[in-house]
Formats: structure tokens, sequence, C-alpha cells
């Protein structure tokens, strides 16, 4: 699909046609950061809004304090609200209700919401229902085998899913603490030859301080079988 | 000379292209399941069905860091010693010696289904809910196979975007394949590659077509365990003990109706001799 010959690339067009980095000549377009005039990375990002010198900030939901610093959060993130006939859903979980580490991803056979690709006959053969991933060892705890309807809550709300116990799901130490993650696909709506709970249903509305790109891979969750 | 496929389960990324096309090619309708499989977790498809021909099989091996997940292409094998061709009583299973392709020609089939249990992996697939059903398999693309020289493959071969599918003559696929696990081998410092050196398909059962490399044993991926006798020979004993079978069980039957029938004229006699 894409290939270096040794002088170009070959098979597709590259973002701004850029050779690797050993070979193109300073300050060019074909320097990598190609959003930045000077085409290299900033470790003085005077133009962020939670700049200039990089942090981490855990996630808006969290199971654990901040690790590396004092400061939580980011304290310009985006916080948005879910008005619902004047109640705001965009709540906060709080790891004692939701013990569980969430991240959304996808599958191969959708993509995004799945509005076309669930209509699409052979990809909703292959990818049909709804599913969340979890691990053998949280699996076990819970009580749950693959092929159980699991429900899986958050602060926002609830959705229905096909459990699937996976090994490639484990449980980590952070802090002291062993901690469980699951997998959510969201190409799931209520429309299309094949129908499924959304996994945004579940998403905090909270989003990056500069780009509002959301926060949609990392917030709390409890899950327990349907 | 004979066409076979190469299936490198190292390149193979599960993207399942390989299905899709095979379904756009062969107009094969696509069928929800009423109840998901989960087999091989998000795997779906856990067989091959009249409806479809290829599947992808998904296991996750092995545990810390040995732990892989790995795939494997499922459709029938194309074997150089057809058991279905030879368990098939009419002669509408053949292999074609030119391109290796195993056909079905179901103008000739009478629907007894001795294929189905011939094949050891478990291939031709009766369409059990047609009215006038037939078997259905992987055709290797037969009709794509005339243009082989023009560079036409199978649908599956020509869609795998990571090469994981090699089409070619048999006999230069197996030295590829051996080359690729040599090749892995000297480039590790432990002398062991990416590859468990065995090549699927080269001598099981006398040889299949499809051929598989991967970088877990392929019996993990429950392909089965089968020695290098072909089938055919199981397939042939059978089938030549099916005259005298037919000839005795009928021996039997009509020996049994007289049976029958002398003691319902004696009952009848008996019951006469009451009445009277």
């Amino acid at each position: 699909m894409l290939a270096w010959n040794g002088t170009a690339w070959v098979g597709d067009v590259v973002d701004g046609g850029g050779n690797p980095i050993n070979l193109a000549a300073a300050g060019s377009q074909n320097l990598p950061f190609i959003m930045n005039s000077e085409g290299v990375g900033k470790l003085w990002g005077y133009s962020l809004k939670d700049g200039p010198i990089p942090e981490v900030y855990e996630p808006w939901e969290s199971p654990i304090s901040n690790l590396m610093t004092a400061q939580q959060n980011d304290p310009a993130a985006y916080i948005g609200k879910l008005l619902v006939d004047g109640t705001d859903w965009n709540e906060r979980g709080t790891v004692g209700d939701f013990p569980i580490i969430a991240t959304t991803y996808r599958c191969t056979e959708h993509w995004q919401t799945g509005i076309m690709t669930r209509n699409l006959p052979w990809l909703a053969e292959l990818m049909p229902k709804m599913y969340v991933e979890l691990g053998a060892d949280l699996a076990d705890k819970l009580g749950i085998v693959s092929g159980d309807t699991v429900k899986v809550r958050s602060k926002r709300g609830e959705i229905h899913a096909l459990a699937i116990v996976t090994k490639r799901f484990q449980a980590i130490t952070v802090d002291g603490k062993e901690m469980h993650q699951v997998g959510i696909p969201w190409h799931w709506g209520y429309a299309g030859r094949v129908k499924g709970d959304s996994g945004n249903i579940l998403t905090p509305s909270v989003g990056d301080a500069n780009t509002c790109i959301p926060e949609s891979k990392s917030f709390l969750c409890k899950v327990e079988k349907a | 000379m004979a066409y076979g496929v190469l299936f490198d389960g190292t390149r193979c990324i599960g993207c399942r292209a390989c299905s899709v096309a095979c379904k756009s090619w062969n107009e094969n309708s696509a069928k929800v399941e009423k109840k998901t499989s989960v087999e091989g977790g998000i795997q779906g498809k856990a067989v091959v069905s009249s409806d479809t021909f290829t599947f992808m099989r998904y296991r996750e091996i092995g545990e810390g860091d040995d732990f892989k997940w790995a795939f494997a292409k499922i459709q029938c094998m194309h074997c150089l010693k057809p058991g279905c061709e030879t368990a098939c009583i009419v002669g509408a299973l053949h292999r074609n010696e030119e391109t290796g392709a195993v056909t079905y020609d179901q103008g000739k089939c009478i629907g007894c289904r001795y294929c189905m249990v011939a094949c050891p992996f478990g291939i031709p697939t009766y369409q059990w809910e047609d009215r006038t059903p037939w078997i259905r398999k992987c055709t290797f693309c037969s009709d794509r196979l005339n243009e082989a020289e023009n560079g036409m493959a199978p649908a599956c071969v020509t869609a795998c975007p990571t090469r994981a599918l090699q089409f070619g003559e048999r006999d230069e696929l197996i030295e590829e394949a051996h080359k690729r696990i040599e090749e892995s081998k000297a480039a590790d410092p432990a002398g062991v590659g990416k590859y468990i050196d065995h090549v699927y398909g080269e001598k099981e059962v006398g040889g299949t077509a499809w051929m598989y490399i991967s970088s877990v044993d392929m019996t993990e991926l429950d392909l089965p365990w089968l020695s290098e006798e072909p089938v055919t020979k199981n397939a042939r004993t059978a089938m030549s003990l099916l005259p005298y079978y037919a000839t005795g069980m009928l021996a039997l039957m009509v020996g049994i109706y007289f049976i029958t029938k002398r003691r319902q004229k004696i009952a009848a006699g008996k019951h006469e001799e009451k009445k009277g």
C-alpha cells in the first residue's frame, strides 16, 4: 500500500509529502510535525491553552489520584454539558460507584458509529452484535462467560451488550491497587440492518483544552450480568 | 502443474477482507445468525456454510510473553487426493488436474452427502434450508483461474492487503514456504525464527493445495492433526463395500418380508379355524 523505494514513496500520497526524517532538510515541509511551522515538535508550547510545558493529567474520571503532580486534571480542559430537558447529564462518576476502567475502541468491520457499515449485509453478518470485551480475571470475578448479556453502566447511562471474554485484557496494578479494564466498541446504534446500544452513551462530555477532542477513551464504568 | 495458495500466519491481521471478497465473487448472501457465536471471541462466524465458503478463525494462544492472537483462514483445502471425490458415487466432485481445484458439478449430485462424511476438514456443506438443496463449498475461484496467466488469482488472495495469501504453482509455494522459515531462522540469533518449522498441507492427507505456515502450530487453530496417508484409501474401501452392503440389505429385507408374510398367513389361517 505504501512503500519507500529508496528515493520516494510509492503506492499512496504521503501527508506533507514527507521524506523520512533522516533525509529531510531542516525547516522544510518534509519534517514530520507538519502543523508546526518549524516542522519539529515543541517542548515549550507557547500557543497551547494548557501549555507551555507538557504535563501529565489524569482523565476526568480516574480511579487514582495523579501520581505525577498535585494537579489531578487539566484545569483548561473543556467540560461540556449534556442538557436534556434542562438537566445536565454530564455528571462525573467516582471509582467507588464505578470501579472498572472503560475504554472505547473500534473493530475492522465497522466504521465510526456504524451508520453506513451496519447496513452493508456482509459487514453486518461478520459483526452483528454490540459487544464488550473483558479479561478472564474480571469475568471470573463477576461470574460472566462469553455469550452472556451484560449491563455496562456509567454516570451518564447504561447499555446492554454481548460479553466476550478475552485474554487480551488483563488486570494491572496501579498505585498498589488492582485495576480492571473493559473495551467497548462504539459502532452500534438504534437503526440499521443490525442494531445495538451505542458505546457513546457511557462516555463523558469532556474535551481536550486545545482541540476539544472528547475524552472517550478513558472513563469509569460498572459491569454486571444482565 | 497445479496451483496452490500459501497462508502466512505471521502476515495475517485477521481483517477478513478475504471473507468479504469471497462472498462478493460468489454472490453469496449474508445471513446474520440468530445467536452470535462467541467461539474465538469476536470471530462471529464459526463454520463454513452453504453461503459462507471461507471465514477467519481467531484463537488466543499462550500466556504472558508467549501470548499470540493467531488467525487461520478456513476453506476447502483442495486436496491432491480428495476424499470427497472418491466418496462421490456420481462423480460430481472432481479434481481438475490442470488447476488443482476440486470442483463440484451440481448437475450430477444426488444429495447423498457422502462427501460430507469423507472430508477430513468438514468442508462441504449442504443447503439444508432449501427445497432443492445442493452441496456448496469453496471453488478455488475456478472461473478466475482460467485467467491465471493474466495475473488473476482467487478473490480472497487478490483482496488480502498484507499478502498473507500467496497464489502460485504448488511446488513453488512449498519452496517459498520453506525459504521463509529458513530465512527467519537465519535472521534470529537464537536460530529459532518466528515460524513453527512445519508447512501444514505439504504432506497432510497426501498433500493439499492450501498450505499454512505460522508462528503457532496449526492444530492450535483447530485445524485437524492428520497423517500423510490420503483419506481416499478409507473412502475407497467404504465405497467398494457399498454394492455388497446394498445387495445384502436387499436380500435381508426380502427375506424378512417373506417370513412376515408367512407368519401373517399362518395367523390368518388359525383365525379362520377358530371362527369356523
